[in-house]
């Protein structure tokens, strides 16, 4: 709890550490005049000592208020609620498709014990796992949408072609098809990855030599024990995934042109809108936060030797 | 997986040469990694003797697809493309290298520190660690970068600067085993100095894992870099893989190859970074194992 | 995952493999009788012969006590027999009746149909010889159903709680964790779970020795009380020889993979015959007779990757002749107590040594 207060003040002080005067970054200009400086002053609250600011950042934001974004001439708060969904989706529905895939084949591989498949898994894992995403995405651009014509290139939308009701899920499950594909792909690598090592460290484990010995079969052995108690670090690695979520892909977002958090950060930051990157940025913090507070509830559910500390 | 053992050492004398043959037997992909390494690293330092041309120079073959001429083709002001990716394993191998020893250094000793001395300093240091575990560091070099801007220095220390406490966390970890046990107890006994102790005997033994991870380092602070360089945040006046990626997305579709390869040479060296590193951290497995006398 | 399989989930049987679960022994014959059993490693650095010509026996009601420092080749040997060592990784010769079934010629499926049916194994107890994240109970209504799949669990609880009750757990372990347990309670567990089949034989490798001296004592008065009831047979393998004084009949010395000495406890512990046995011995305080001097067995282990010509244990022996370096000694029968014994007796209550200081005399 105390390291979210901590990110809090954090995110506070970023723009008082920035080089520069804070009045002139927040006007957006390069040579703001004495009276603009002078308002922008008083809007901020700039004139008045740090700890009445400080103070007065706490109950804005309490009250639910992030600021105002200078560029988009938008509560902030207003702004990262419209863009939110669109990331959530992307990230959301990759990670869990990223997880099923790396796990799944995880377990696979290491039940059937066939060489070949074992390296081809463990090659295609280190390839996406070195992959920037964004060029992956430009890759899969580039294949599908451009050449094979099967999706379209960006947006959430067709934009020349509105479409309601169910029309409207349709056509957005159409367009984040490849971007979530794009992510999907680069998430695989970390999921194959722990789950693969985590067997490997089980199947050492004195348990399963007395259970061979007891001569329980195999696949019982894999299905129910060795399962079971190799998903532990591959779930906290997903819920981990998850608080990352808001943060989104900004680096897909921008390749694919998607309408979430991360193209608005990185509009924040092309603008100097240091309002909205401010708020965009507490935003983020404060969902890892949450995100591993719920890892840490997730794994004394899932571990029955961590409950009772 | 790419693990191999049994095999026998044979006779050599010396210790360089042994230790790099046990390495080579025990991890199969370690070696693959370090194989890449090396000609990544050979093409880096004899760029000039590898790249056909100067990168710098605008061409009149603007635009051309892959031919005999141009390897990998040319970009929209004719540079070739192949030179331009030479070129960029300087930069890729220094930025990821330097990033990587920036934090492997702080971290090490701040985990030492942490580890070894205990108290208060451990509790200061480790609640630093978590905040910084906690924050999404990507976005916060985005943020340090476009405040500070984006040389190719500024990018590589902010990137090192972000990336340190993984390596503290490792390395605190090492520290509170190490200290207890025999050497070190005996060396604080007969009146060596804390610091002494810390930088002889602890750092020293518990450098392997760090190691693995500080190698792994440099491959996400690659990928970093492309990233930034994608996003328009990187130096403008370098040649970078990420640039080419950026610079090619412009026309993807009336020249790919300049995307493609630069993100292909990302690749590469970037999964040779991955198999050293997970190759170091097999070796260190198969130690601990007590496989070998 | 989706897996196909030859079978159904049932365990083929053959002949032989069905008949030894259910076959009641007679009690002339040896239950197991171990013949010339040799275990190699093979290791970076070359083979290890662990078990170097290994023969012995055990018959039914009468515990064994396999005796020998770190190293000695015990736990190898009892693994071996059970064929749980990893094949590719040794070499295995020689022959182990179990039942009048070569357990060295069996295939893996007739093992798994012999283990834990006829012949079963506690290992030594360690944090994790249970799964952490499922209930006990569940573990072992697992274990139970491996052979005996149509088992509901009304009737695995009133085949385990007899077992519970002797020893002196309360039937409230079941719905625990296995962490949440003591090491004691642990290894009872592992115990019971050995002895839910009835097998004719438990092996038990070390496993009172992670345990502290109090509730070791508890689980050897346990052990005893499931000899006398139950009749159960024991094959006890220590570095502990009080251990074996206690629950078994006889007692067999190993030392560098072979066994140097072998006998009824009575016989062995009050008079040792070959050097090593009187060694270890002596290196035990008298709890009973004053303060007596404790002597240690000086030197170490030989380097099992070299074979000796001689007796492995001459470089740390006090009696050591000139014979000793280059001829090994044979397992002989040695006369102590007075009478003859007939010759269907030697096995089972014969005084065997293996030392040149005894190979003149004979019977």
């Amino acid at each position: 709890m105390v390291t979210i207060l901590v990110v809090l003040l954090l995110n506070f002080l970023i723009i008082h550490l920035a080089p520069g005067d804070p009045v002139r970054i927040l006007s957006g200009m390069d040579n703001p005049s004495e009276e603009v400086m002078e308002a922008l002053r008083v809007k901020y609250g700039l004139d008045k000592p740090l700890s009445v600011q400080m103070f007065n950042y706490f109950a804005a934001l309490l009250r639910g208020d992030l600021g105002f974004s200078i560029s988009y001439n938008l509560p902030v708060a207003k702004l990262i609620s419209e863009k939110v969904g669109p990331t959530l989706l992307l990230t959301f529905s990759s990670a869990v498709i990223g997880l099923i895939l790396g796990a799944s084949s995880a377990l696979f591989s290491s039940r059937r014990r066939v060489v070949w498949i074992d390296t081809v898994l463990s090659f295609l894992s280190y390839v996406f796992y070195s992959m920037p995403s964004f060029w992956l995405g430009l890759i899969l651009i580039l294949v599908f949408a451009v050449n094979l014509h099967v999706f379209p290139t960006s947006g959430i939308v067709s934009l020349r072609e509105p479409q309601i009701g169910i029309m409207y899920y349709l056509d957005v499950l159409w367009h984040s098809f490849l971007p979530v594909t794009c992510l999907a792909l680069i998430n695989f690598p970390i999921y194959y990855r722990i789950t693969h090592s985590s067997i490997s460290s089980v199947l050492h484990e004195n348990f399963i030599g007395l259970f061979r010995a007891t001569g329980m079969d195999e696949r019982k052995i894999f299905g129910k024990y060795i399962s079971r108690n190799a998903i532990l670090p591959t779930i906290t690695i997903f819920g981990l995934q998850i608080g990352y979520a808001v943060t989104g892909a900004t680096l897909v977002e921008t390749v694919f042109a998607w309408p979430g958090m991360g193209r608005l950060l990185i509009n924040a930051v092309f603008r100097r809108d240091y309002p909205l990157l401010m708020g965009i940025y507490l935003i983020m913090s404060v969902s890892v936060a949450i995100a591993m507070i719920v890892v840490d509830v997730l794994y004394a559910v899932l571990d029955p030797r961590i409950r009772y500390t | 997986m790419f693990v191999e053992k049994g095999a026998n050492l044979g006779s050599s004398n010396s210790l360089a040469v042994k230790a790099g043959k046990f390495f080579l037997t025990v991890s199969k992909r370690g070696m693959v990694g370090a194989a890449i390494l090396c000609i990544i690293c050979v093409v880096a330092i004899f760029a000039p003797f590898v790249a056909p041309y100067d990168p710098y120079v605008l061409g009149s073959e603007v635009l051309q697809p892959p031919n005999r001429a141009h390897l990998c083709g040319t970009d929209h002001l004719g540079r070739d493309v192949f030179s331009m990716l030479v070129y960029g394993t300087r930069v890729s191998l220094i930025v990821g290298v330097m990033a990587a020893l920036i934090s492997g250094l702080i971290g090490t000793i701040a985990g030492g520190i942490a580890g070894f001395f205990g108290g208060a300093t451990d509790r200061a240091i480790s609640a630093i660690v978590d905040v910084f575990l906690m924050i999404p560091t990507f976005f916060l070099i985005i943020i340090i970068v476009a405040m500070f801007g984006s040389s190719f220095v500024n990018v590589m220390v902010i990137i090192g600067l972000t990336s340190w406490p993984s390596n503290a966390r490792l390395m605190r970890a090492q520290a509170l085993s190490i200290r207890e046990r025999g050497f070190v107890v005996g060396a604080r006994a007969i009146g060596e100095s804390g610091w002494s102790v810390l930088f002889r005997h602890v750092i020293p033994n518990g450098i392997l894992p760090v190691l693995a991870n500080t190698i792994m380092q440099v491959a996400g602070a690659i990928l970093t870099e492309a990233g930034l360089s994608f996003l328009g945040l990187g130096d403008p006046n370098v040649i970078s893989w990420g640039q080419l990626v950026q610079v090619g997305s412009t026309y993807l579709t009336s020249g790919w190859w300049v995307s493609t390869f630069g993100g292909l040479a990302v690749v590469l060296t970037v999964m040779g970074f991955y198999l050293l590193g997970d190759g170091i951290s097999d070796v260190l497995n198969s130690l601990s194992s007590g496989e070998w006398r | 995952m989706k897996h196909n399989s030859n079978a159904s989930g049932k365990v083929p049987s053959t002949e032989h493999a069905h008949r030894i679960s259910t076959d009641v022994w007679p009690n002339e014959t040896p239950l197991l009788s171990v013949k010339n059993l040799c275990v190699d490693y093979r290791t970076p650095s070359g083979l290890v012969h662990a078990v170097q010509r290994v023969s012995l026996s055990c018959f039914k009601g009468e515990s064994l006590g396999l005796v020998g420092e770190s190293g000695s080749g015990k736990s190898t040997l009892v693994l071996s027999v059970l064929r749980l060592l990893p094949r590719t990784k040794v070499i295995e010769s020689g022959q182990a009746f179990f039942k009048g079934i070569d357990l060295m010629k069996s295939s893996q499926e007739e093992m798994s149909r012999i283990r834990w049916t006829a012949l079963s194994i506690v290992f030594q107890q360690s944090m994790n010889s249970l799964s952490p994240v499922h209930k006990i109970s569940e573990q072992i209504e697992d274990v139970y159903r491996v052979h005996q799949p149509e088992a509901t669990k009304a009737e695995i609880r009133a085949k385990i709680y007899p077992l519970l009750e002797m020893v002196n757990l309360s039937p409230r372990i079941l719905d625990l964790y296995p962490h949440e347990l003591s090491g004691g309670m642990f290894q009872r567990i592992n115990i019971l779970l050995s002895l839910v089949h009835n097998p004719d034989l438990v092996v038990l490798d070390e496993a009172t020795t992670a345990l502290d001296v109090i509730t070791q004592g508890q689980i050897l008065d346990e052990l005893n009380r499931l000899q006398e009831e139950l009749g159960q047979t024991f094959i006890i393998v220590t570095h502990d020889i009080s251990v074996i004084a206690d629950l078994c009949k006889r007692i067999a010395v190993m030392y560098a993979g072979h066994i140097v000495e072998i006998g009824n406890v009575e016989s062995v512990l009050v008079k040792p015959l070959h050097p090593y046995t009187c060694g270890l011995i002596n290196s035990i305080p008298p709890l009973t007779k004053g303060r007596k001097k404790i002597v240690g067995i000086q030197g170490e282990l030989p380097d099992l990757r070299q074979t000796f010509a001689g007796c492995p244990f001459e470089p740390r022996c006090t009696e050591a002749m000139e014979e000793c370096k280059w001829k090994l000694p044979e397992l002989k029968l040695v006369n102590v107590s007075d009478g003859e014994l007939k010759t269907e007796d030697e096995l089972r209550q014969g005084h065997f040594v293996a030392c040149h200081k005894y190979l003149g005399e004979g019977l």
